[in-house]
């Protein structure tokens, strides 16, 4: 019994040589569907649907100054430059979304997904 | 007879050319960022009322009257002016809103009950760019004037003006018949044509021939053009007051001037104070001379009773009411000088002088009054404060900040020297000093960019360089003493010398100023081992922009000042998009600013990092220069990021370190105006890893002095350390103790 007791405690002390803990817990950031971010975008993809993307994109940085953070903002930001064809812009905005998606897995492969077909276009071109 | 009409020909194209052409240079007008409420928000109940101060509105009862609020402890009621932003008009509406824990609970539309998702409170204006005859004016068309203003106007100045041809000659009969026998000027013979004619083209010069060119002129207006354009020019031409040495023109103006309201909103009693004003603005000055004002205004209302054109009750009213002038808003000379010479530079790239100082633009600037009210006063008292503290003489210490926006890199807020007010030297901008150890997070992220980690070994050790010119430098530790091998985090946060130095000579100087432009930091820097001490001067906005990028992650956005500029009618004009731009690994920035929140917990900022909330998360670094003549702070909140130089403009010593003054004030300020609490801002693809302080491998329990670090997964190093291998080696010997 004692032998099986110290093998135990022997595989608890080598698994802790090293100690690994992740500092920053990959969170799944839920898009709120109400908030002053959630209105102004969805007042940006009704000025889009009506042709004006100079005011969508206005609209939609004016949510990305309310929410610094809220990665979703900032990869409308860059839907609405790759729509605009300014490929610059777009992939610029699409990796700062992805600096801040901070473990949504969905938002990055978009971001990921939007980078790829930026660099394809850029070939053809 | 053919000079005569040649003059008159002559006088005809002066008449046209000027009222056809652009009548006036009109200021541009910069405004704040324009508040937004929505539920959730993070505001203190006290700086929502300084914000409602600040533009102007009105303490009432009930709030409910346009550009007016009410407060009860944590709740109040605004009637929101109707206001052209770019992206659209925000409407007039009563709103109603609670403050908890500070935290915006609810926002309703008073009238409706309807709950708010997003609402607009109209910015501040904090600057005008005037032309240098400092004529100030805001145009207005007859439509936004009370009607009883313009009925009045004319009672009392014109009443012939529907029917007469620019020159009333039984008006100036008259006048002259009572003035010869009150023996002294009582009553003026001029229409409001002649007057506009006077103000407009002529001057005030008491000869012949200026009165027969105003006579002529004024008729061949009236020949030219419309009742109706001749009074809209008056009512913006003619001179309301003085506010220094900017003259207030028209009535639009000067019904903020006095009473902070646009002219649509004036009361009978304010309507019959600017027609009283009218008659001798100085004479009558509403501030100056309260009696004089309310004695002339009294008697308006009497002659505007007389002539029908309010009613009994509402001579009453008007008579009994105080004049109700606002305090006098600091609009013209710009209450924030320092931020005002911010937007000239930036908009300088774009626009003329000239068109800024004429063409009536009106400039939405990314300003945040909160936060510059803060910073303003936490500069100004720290640095009475330290005068007294440390002994150095009245008045000589100076100071410089700068506060922007993460995310956007917005310029909220700048400080160019201890007197807030003073249109002058801008050391925020313009002073140039050496910057010390604020570049060595530039040495480090180089570094960390590379092969390097937070655990990797960096020798503190006495080093000297001959220079290409024989010289040989031989740099130092602040604490003059070395080191050793110490772990590039700590190297960081306590700022050693030798360690940056021997570092950088390591990694070239090529790859630190790389670094540095990579930042942002524009101007031309020298490949000279030096510049890893900072030994380069320059501005607090330099270190602010590069700050900024390392708050932002590694993406570079140029700091700015302006959003957008409209014209004169609101008609978008300019937008300055956000542009961004990643220039390095975020993971890597994200060690970096580890280590400058280290830096403030418990290197060089400790000392002051006691009294910060643990909650409120920052990070920065100190710089000192030699003799102790500066003092930098720069670092990061969550929301903000910030640059405080203090020194003496004379360049004298001023006994500070980094950390004894300019800290100080940066962490006061940040504590303050910090709104997002215990976000770490690390990448996710981080993670941690316990390690042995004295080689940097990694550590176990079984290590005495050990510490957990943040690593780009995948790059900790494998081998452990001494002191853990001895508790693997007595995992071993118990192991075998098992079999024996």
């Amino acid at each position: 019994m004692k032998k099986c007791y110290s093998m135990v405690v022997l595989i608890l002390m080598l698994g802790g040589c090293s100690v690994t803990g992740s500092m920053q817990q990959p969170v799944d950031v839920e898009i709120k569907n109400t908030g002053p971010t959630q209105v102004l975008l969805a007042q940006a993809a009704a000025k889009e649907k009506q042709g004006d993307r100079s005011e969508a994109i206005a609209l939609t940085e004016r949510a990305v100054r309310i929410e610094p953070r809220n990665a979703y903002a900032w990869h409308r930001l860059a839907k609405l430059y790759l729509l605009s064809k300014n490929l610059k812009k777009a992939e610029q905005f699409a990796r700062r979304s992805n600096q801040l998606a901070r473990g949504n897995q969905k938002l990055m492969r978009d971001n990921q997904q939007l980078i790829e077909e930026i660099k394809a276009s850029q070939q053809v071109f | 007879m053919i000079a005569l009409t040649s003059y008159v020909l002559y006088l005809d194209h002066v008449v046209q050319k000027k009222f056809e052409g652009k009548r006036w240079a009109v200021p541009s007008r910069v405004y704040a960022r324009a508040l937004e409420l929505y539920p959730d928000k993070f505001i203190h109940a006290d700086d929502l009322h300084s914000e409602l101060k600040l533009i102007g509105y009105q303490r009432s009862s009930d709030g409910l009257t346009a550009g007016s609020y009410m407060r009860r402890g944590n709740q109040f009621v605004i009637s929101v002016r109707a206001f052209q932003h770019w992206d659209g008009q925000e409407p007039s509406r009563s709103i109603k809103l609670e403050i908890n824990g500070n935290y915006l609970s609810h926002l309703i539309d008073a009238s409706t009950g309807e709950a708010l998702s997003l609402i607009r409170l109209e910015p501040m204006q904090i600057g005008t760019i005037y032309p240098s005859h400092k004529e100030d004016r805001v145009l207005v068309q007859l439509e936004e004037l009370p009607p009883l203003l313009l009925a009045a106007l004319l009672a009392i100045e014109d009443r012939k003006f529907a029917i007469h041809h620019g020159i009333d000659w039984r008006g100036i009969v008259r006048a002259a018949w009572v003035n010869l026998r009150a023996g002294h000027v009582v009553q003026g013979g001029s229409t409001l044509t002649q007057q506009l004619v006077k103000n407009f083209y002529l001057n005030n010069e008491r000869t012949l021939i200026r009165k027969f060119n105003e006579a002529i002129m004024s008729s061949l207006l009236e020949l030219r053009y419309e009742k109706r354009e001749i009074l809209e020019a008056y009512v913006n031409e003619v001179y309301l007051g003085q506010d220094g040495v900017r003259a207030i023109h028209g009535f639009g103006l000067a019904s903020e001037f006095y009473f902070n309201k646009p002219a649509r909103e004036l009361t009978p009693s304010e309507v019959a104070l600017l027609v009283a004003v009218l008659r001798g603005p100085t004479y009558y000055d509403p501030r100056r001379h309260t009696d004089r004002a309310l004695k002339r205004r009294n008697q308006i209302l009497d002659k505007l009773y007389h002539d029908n054109l309010i009613d009994q009750k509402q001579a009453l009213k008007a008579k009994q009411s105080p004049l109700n002038i606002a305090p006098k808003p600091n609009r013209g000379h710009g209450l924030y000088p320092a931020f005002i010479e911010l937007v000239k530079r930036d908009l300088k790239k774009d626009y003329r002088e000239d068109d800024l100082m004429s063409e009536g633009l009106r400039i939405f600037s990314t300003l945040d009054p909160m936060v510059q009210e803060v910073t303003e006063k936490e500069t100004t008292q720290w640095i009475k404060r330290l005068e007294k503290s440390r002994g150095i003489t009245s008045d000589t210490l100076q100071g410089g900040v700068v506060i922007t926006r993460v995310g956007s890199a917005e310029v909220v807020a700048v400080v160019g020297g201890r007197n807030v007010r003073f249109e002058g030297f801008n050391r925020a901008l313009d002073i140039q000093r050496p910057v010390g150890s604020l570049l060595k997070p530039a040495l480090y992220l180089s570094a960390l960019s590379k092969k390097y980690t937070l655990a990797s070994l960096v020798d503190d050790k006495a080093i000297q360089i001959t220079m290409r010119d024989g010289q040989v430098w031989i740099p130092e530790n602040y604490d003059q003493t070395t080191h050793g091998s110490v772990l590039l985090v700590d190297a960081l946060s306590h700022s050693y010398n030798l360690a940056a130095v021997n570092l950088g000579m390591k990694l070239g100087i090529d790859e630190f100023v790389q670094t540095l432009h990579g930042l942002g930091i524009e101007k031309k820097l020298p490949y000279y081992p030096s510049l890893l001490l900072g030994a380069i001067e320059m501005a607090p906005i330099d270190m602010a922009q590069m700050y900024q990028t390392l708050a932002d992650g590694g993406f570079y956005t140029r700091l700015r000042s302006v959003r957008e500029v409209l014209t004169q009618k609101g008609v978008p004009l300019q937008r300055y998009s956000l542009d961004t731009e990643q220039r390095f690994d975020s993971d890597a920035v994200s060690l970096v600013n580890y280590g400058l929140r280290e830096a403030f917990r418990h290197g060089t900022g400790q000392h002051v990092a006691a009294r910060v909330p643990e909650n409120v998360v920052l990070a920065g670094k100190t710089g000192t220069t030699d003799e102790l003549r500066d003092s930098w702070f720069a670092g990061f909140g969550q929301d903000f990021s910030g640059v405080v130089w203090l020194g003496g403009d004379n360049n004298q010593t001023m006994g500070l370190t980094g950390s004894s003054g300019a800290l100080q004030v940066w962490a006061d300020i940040m504590v303050k105006i910090s709104q997002t609490k215990s976000d770490a801002s690390l990448t996710s693809n981080i993670e941690s890893i316990l390690i042995d302080r004295k080689t940097g491998l990694r550590a176990d329990q079984s290590c005495l002095d050990t510490e957990l670090l943040p690593f780009i997964i995948g790059t900790a190093p494998d081998e452990r350390a001494p002191c853990a291998n001895k508790g693997v080696k007595k995992a071993w010997d118990k192991f075998r103790g098992l079999f024996q």
